[in-house]
Parts: structure tokens; C-alpha cells; sequence
């Protein structure tokens, strides 16, 4: 389901909990965002931290066998600000780190690299437990590019 | 007409250079399609290769998943002594390298007329 006011600086898509839509979330921020005069670096990134939220949210309700839609919402007023709601509370059993795997020490094959991205790239990124034991994933990107931290 | 299958999946060629095997990727490298890119570079390697060159020049987007299948393939070459490159000159893709820290893991390259 998809829900667009008229000048596109918001947008709301709920889409089945499943790997193979989560390329149409990321093309949906990317339009907003590039409707909204950012430029192509920042529209880069935020098609990878939605793609980065989204994945979690699948993946997660995948592991507990919860098949409700996940929900998408782009809204851009000069920052663009993404909330991402799933039904699971994945992210509040302890796996919330910025830390990055240790690749020389083996580490990194499985995966462990999407949240700390995710802390690397967003200006500002906050998680909530929701009442319904969901969680929702809120981030804002700014038009200009903050200094990257280093890893 | 293509089918909503074709519309996603990676492109996947394979070729020869100098010494190395290559393995040229196009298309989106996400959860949904790195799948397909662990199982062919499980077939190459599974033909005692052991200089591997993976061309990003034509992927168009690449995030965690991707990079998971990128330091899985890296562990494999190392374990047979092997030698694993990357080629890819896009600045939003070596950005998620870089992020990472993973440029100073990998050995990444402009093209391949440099292997």
C-alpha cells in the first residue's frame, strides 16, 4: 500500500515482509529525497540506511515467523526523516551496537555491518520499543554531508 | 517482456584476466540478491581458484549483506593462499567500504586493466 501527498515530501508504503520488496523501499526514499534537492551522495546513503532498516525488520520478523507488512514513512522538509515500523523487538534483545566486526579476526561473513553503518551515515538514529512489541527505526539525513566518523 | 524475477536478479559474467578469474556483478547487491552472489562465487571457487577478481563497476548499490558475501569470499581465498580484488570506482559504493573500515582490508582497484 502506498500513500503519497501531493508535492511527494511524504510518503508512507507498507509492503509485505519479505527480501525481494525492500529494493522498492529504497527507490521510493531515493525519488522523495531527490525531489527534495538532495544531492547525489546524500540520496545514496539514504537509499542504504532504508535499505539497511529494512533488512533488519525483515530479517527479524523472518527469525520469529511474524509475517505483518512493514511500514515506510519518507517525509522531507530540508531533512529527510525516515521511520520504519515492523512488528518484532529484534533490537532490544542486546544485538544494538555500533561496533564493527572484526574482519582480520574472522569476523564479518555473517554479516554485522548494517547498524554500524546505519550509526555512521545518519545524522540522527534512535530505535523504540512500541507498545505492540514492535519496534519503529527513526533516522534524519541532512542535505550536507557531517564529517564520517572514523571506524 | 522481462518478469518481476529478471527485474532484481544480479547480472553475473565471468571472464579471464591475466591470471585472475573475474567475476562481473551488475545490478543491486541486497539481502534479497546476495544469495545468488555467494552461490556463484561458491562455484568458482569450487574450481580451485584461487586469484579472484570481483568487478563492481556496474553495481548500482551495495550494502551489509553485500559486504558479508564480500569478507566470505575474502576467507575462502585466504584459507588456499589465495588472492581476492575488487575493481570498482563508484564513490557511493567504495563510501560503504570506507565506512567500514573494509578499504583497508580488501585490495580495491580501479578496473581490471590493472589485475
Amino acid at each position: 500500500m502506498l500513500a503519497v501527498n501531493g508535492d511527494l515530501t511524504s510518503v508512507r508504503l507498507q509492503f509485505p515482509s519479505h527480501p525481494r520488496h525492500i529494493s522498492l523501499a529504497r527507490m521510493l526514499a531515493g525519488a522523495v529525497a531527490e525531489q527534495g534537492g538532495f544531492g547525489p551522495e546524500r540520496v545514496a546513503d539514504i537509499r542504504l540506511l532504508v535499505s539497511e532498516a529494512c533488512t533488519n525488520a525483515v530479517r527479524a520478523q523472518q527469525a520469529r515467523g511474524v509475517v505483518s507488512p512493514i511500514t515506510l514513512v519518507c517525509r522531507e522538509d530540508g531533512v529527510f526523516h525516515v521511520e520504519i515500523v515492523d512488528a518484532t523487538g529484534a533490537f532490544f534483545d542486546g544485538s544494538m551496537t555500533d561496533v564493527l566486526p572484526d574482519v582480520v579476526g574472522g569476523q564479518g561473513e555473517n554479516g554485522g555491518f548494517g547498524l554500524p553503518l546505519m550509526h555512521r551515515i545518519a545524522d540522527r538514529l534512535s530505535f523504540f520499543e512500541n507498545a505492540d512489541g514492535g519496534t519503529t527505526v527513526t533516522f534524519s539525513v541532512r542535505k550536507e554531508s557531517s564529517s564520517m566518523q572514523s571506524s | 517482456m522481462r518478469k518481476e524475477q529478471d527485474l532484481v536478479d544480479l547480472d553475473l559474467r565471468e571472464s579471464m584476466k591475466n591470471d585472475f578469474h573475474v567475476l562481473s556483478v551488475g545490478g543491486e547487491i541486497d539481502v534479497y540478491t546476495a544469495p545468488s552472489l555467494r552461490e556463484k562465487i561458491e562455484e568458482v571457487l569450487g574450481d580451485n581458484v584461487t586469484m579472484l577478481a570481483i568487478d563492481l563497476e556496474n553495481v548500482g548499490f551495495l550494502d551489509s549483506t553485500g559486504l558479508g558475501v564480500l569478507v566470505g569470499a575474502m576467507k575462502r581465498l585466504n584459507e588456499r593462499d589465495g588472492n581476492l580484488v575488487v575493481t570498482c570506482t563508484k564513490p557511493h559504493i567504495l563510501k560503504v567500504f570506507e565506512i567500514t573500515g573494509l578499504s583497508k582490508v580488501f585490495d580495491i582497484r580501479d578496473d581490471l586493466e590493472k589485475l
